[in-house]
């Protein structure tokens, strides 16, 4: 292999990982991030650590905090480095419907937030 | 004068009934010096249990028994000598839908003489309602409580001392006496002594203010029905108390909301949200007492928490209605059949899940739900009687508060309303009863109905 076919080789492979990479960024509206299963650091951590409250214990028996993580991030709802996209949670609960819970309602993603927060300070 | 008997065989102007709305529509009257004029009232200065009683119905359906004649007192002030106090400008919803068949401006522009007479702040006309940011589903409703204005002893002395309006008390209209499209007199009965004969008395105009079911009735025992559905449609206000709770993020609600005693506060479903939706009005009553940390859209703050009650719109529906009954008064008068059902449970749930809805995607709160089982209770607020209306098919009164198939009977108060939106009749009566004033004042002026 010359020279020349060496660097158009890591160029192609440089475009392909940029655009790859770029993909979830494109879908979450937040840049790509590495560990979103993993512990949340600041400023996530912080925030879920608010939110905790033992009201939403039954909410979360049974479901995982990596899947609820999960499935938050993949909605755009939080990022391990943004935290919680307000605009985000707002926007999905004018169209998502409502659930009734302990006698209020919610929606979805809302109590999925805030069971992942009461998993976490559980942990 | 206040009298019991009337001073003059004939007057310019008969008015029969001494509530609010008689006694707005005689005080508007009486700025034009040159009409005599009598409010005529069944009951005496206060209230009497015999001619209370006269004020009993037949009562089918869901009203409580001690409804009537609590809500319908046979004295001087006539409901005002009971009433609560709370005021709140009728819903533009039930003008442009066109339920009332004059343009909103047409109330509007009496709101603020009304206040005066109701002595309530001028936000009550200046500020009805209130917009939320952020949602257009949703308004701020504050209702503004009168002292409250007890008409009988406000304006004791200007029928004490005014020598053209005679206040004749103790003394029950019993029927209206017609010729052709003209009524000519009223037949009276001393309401204490059912034996002595009826007198009558003579007018050029005629105003009906005798209330929801009196209205009709006047109407029923006067053969002026015809084809016109005259106690048809009658209309309550369905008040459901602490039916849920709700948390309300103090810092979206407008910034004039401040606790004070004079005030009611209220959510609404906008006008425009209940015409999108094909629901009424209808209003969520909140207080400011108790702050508490709960969370809210992926935030945790500090938060009204608060229990709610629930006034609102019921559509007028002519099962409900006021007619004849197989019992008569102790002056021989048939008492009236009142059958009234509410119908609401189903609306009431539909309406609560809207405001909900709108309460949480706006993030301006988060509602509980509704308890599955809960009464509805009555406002005291008899509506829609003789609606208003176009034409004598479907209506009762013009849009001036005429009789249709007359030419000089008029009716005041809350019978008069074809729409009577989620806020305390009051207020509007007082108004409705200014435009009815000024409107006969110009009217008798022109001699416009002879």
């Amino acid at each position: 292999m010359d020279r020349r076919t060496l660097l158009v080789g890591l160029s192609a492979a440089a475009v392909w990982l940029s655009i790859s990479g770029c993909t979830r960024f494109v879908r979450n509206g937040n840049p790509p991030e590495s560990g979103d299963k993993a512990a949340p650091t600041t400023p996530l951590r912080d925030q879920l650590a608010e939110l905790a409250d033992p009201l939403f214990r039954d909410y979360s028996a049974g479901r995982s905090a990596d899947a609820l993580h999960s499935e938050l991030a993949y909605k755009g709802v939080i990022s391990t480095h943004h935290g919680i996209n307000h605009k985000k949670l707002i926007n999905l609960a004018r169209h998502e419907p409502l659930i009734i819970y302990k006698g209020f309602y919610y929606t979805q993603t809302e109590l999925e937030l805030y069971a992942l927060a009461y998993l976490h300070a559980a942990r | 004068m206040i009298i019991n008997q009337p001073r003059h065989s004939h007057y310019d102007i008969i008015i029969l009934g001494s509530g609010p709305a008689g006694i707005t529509t005689a005080l508007e009257l009486s700025k034009d010096p040159s009409l005599k004029i009598a409010v005529i009232e069944s009951g005496l200065l206060e209230p009497d249990p015999n001619i209370q009683s006269l004020a009993n119905v037949q009562l089918h359906g869901d009203l409580p028994d001690d409804y009537f004649p609590m809500h319908t007192q046979r004295c001087f002030g006539g409901s005002s000598t009971i009433w609560g106090g709370f005021c709140g400008v009728l819903e533009k919803r039930a003008f442009t839908a066109q339920a009332w068949p004059i343009p909103y401006k047409e109330l509007n522009r009496w709101y603020p003489a009304a206040a005066r007479i109701l002595e309530l702040p001028d936000d009550a006309y200046r500020q009805p309602t209130l917009a939320i940011e952020g949602t257009s589903e949703l308004v701020y409703k504050p209702f503004y409580l009168s002292p409250p204005v007890r008409f009988s002893k406000k304006y004791h002395s200007f029928f004490q001392h005014h020598p053209r309006v005679d206040l004749i008390l103790g003394t029950t209209g019993s029927r209206l006496i017609t010729r052709g499209r003209t009524v000519t007199a009223l037949e009276l009965r001393d309401s204490l002594a059912p034996r002595l004969s009826p007198t009558f008395v003579s007018a050029d105009t005629f105003v009906l203010a005798c209330g929801g079911v009196g209205n009709p009735r006047m109407l029923q025992l006067s053969d002026l029905v015809e084809q016109m559905p005259v106690g048809l449609g009658l209309m309550e206000h369905p008040h459901i108390y602490a039916v849920a709770d709700m948390y309300l993020d103090r810092d979206r609600l407008p910034m004039s909301i401040e606790e004070d005693p004079r005030v009611v506060y209220a959510l609404q479903l906008s006008d425009s949200y209940c015409d999108e939706n094909g629901v009424l009005s209808f209003s969520a009553d909140f207080n400011l007492q108790q702050m508490t940390p709960t969370v809210l859209l992926g935030k945790r703050r500090e938060m009204l928490h608060t229990p709610v009650s629930i006034r609102a719109e019921m559509a007028p529906d002519f099962r409900n209605s006021v007619r004849d009954s197989d019992q008569r008064n102790y002056l021989g008068a048939p008492m009236p059949r009142v059958d009234f059902h509410y119908r609401y449970h189903d609306l009431a749930r539909e309406s609560w899940h809207l405001l909900g809805e709108a309460l949480l995607r706006s993030g301006v709160g988060r509602p509980s739900i509704m308890q599955p089982e809960f009464r509805v209770h009555d406002g005291g607020h008899l509506m829609g009687t003789t609606r208003m209306g176009l034409s004598a098919a479907d209506s009762v009164v013009d849009s001036n508060c005429r009789v249709h198939t007359t030419d000089n009977l008029y009716v005041a108060g809350s019978s008069v309303f074809p729409a009577g939106g989620a806020s305390n009749p009051t207020y509007t009566i007082v108004a409705m009863a200014l435009r009815l004033g000024a409107h006969l004042a110009s009217t008798l002026k022109g001699n416009a109905h002879g």
